[in-house]
């Protein structure tokens, strides 16, 4: 399969500022060039993206943020030319006052994404009866109709 | 940017369409920019999104051709903003899986498909 590059987005509520007087929200935006299935490789991004979108937000604001209130959107992938396991992120705070939108540029991060972990032997052995189970079934199945 | 984005919150008629067509063309040659062509998809709840092909342009001017095909004035503001902080990832519009891309203007020269 041809990679090809994803970007997501996490994105906040807006929510109103007191001190500045101004409503707000706070966003990342992610980049990577991956390969293999979408839904996938959302799942993927999204297990390193939440944790590190909360730390963030936490630094920030001094408050927690509960995964489901996090909205995470994708955009259409584009084809890439290389895959790769590097996941840029950048950071942003749009702020809303006096009519206009503005937007505050935080420090820019290189995420890694993890290999798929290798299950474990009895995973194997448990995945390899179920296969074989399949396998007789359908040579029987086989049988029966001849 | 190559490929500029406009959100529509409306449903309309296909007879309407047409003429957005031939207004999008307008536009494009007021501003000397080749339109390759445009894709029509249905947004997730309340209307429908369009991707324009074209020859690829600065950043600022793709900004503003896509507040003349009438984007959203909300998603306009939000992108500006957006660009004058630098993220070269500015055009957001998001995509929902399974939903299908439709044609409905292709250059005669442009091989281009979706």
């Amino acid at each position: 399969m041809r990679p090809r590059i994803i970007r997501m987005s996490l994105l906040t509520g807006t929510w109103y500022d007191q001190t500045d007087q101004e409503a707000k929200s706070f966003e990342a935006h992610l980049t990577a060039s991956l390969r293999g299935d979408i839904e996938t490789n959302r799942r993927r991004l999204a297990k390193i993206a939440v944790p590190f979108f909360q730390k963030a937000h936490h630094q920030q604001y001094g408050r927690k943020i509960a995964p489901e209130k996090i909205r995470i959107r994708l955009e259409r992938p584009e084809p890439a030319l290389v895959a790769s396991s590097e996941v840029e992120v950048q950071l942003r705070e749009i702020s809303y006052c006096g009519k206009i939108h503005h937007a505050k540029r935080f420090h820019s991060t290189i995420l890694r994404l993890r290999k798929p972990r290798r299950p474990t032997k009895a995973r194997r052995r448990k995945a390899r009866r179920a296969r074989k189970i399949v396998r007789r079934e359908s040579r029987k199945g086989r049988r029966s109709t001849r | 940017m190559n490929v500029l984005k406009v959100d529509k919150d409306c449903f309309v008629n296909p007879n309407w369409l047409k003429d957005y067509v031939e207004v999008a063309k307008a536009i494009c040659r007021m501003h000397n920019v080749q339109l390759f062509s445009i894709l029509k998809v249905n947004s997730q709840r309340k209307g429908f999104h369009l991707y324009f092909h074209i020859r690829p342009v600065e950043d600022w001017l793709a900004l503003r051709m896509q507040f003349l095909l009438g984007d959203d004035a909300q998603r306009v503001s939000m992108n500006r903003a957006r660009l004058r902080s630098g993220l070269t990832a500015w055009n957001k519009l998001w995509w929902y899986r399974h939903r299908r891309f439709r044609t409905i203007y292709q250059h005669q020269s442009s091989g281009r498909s979706k």
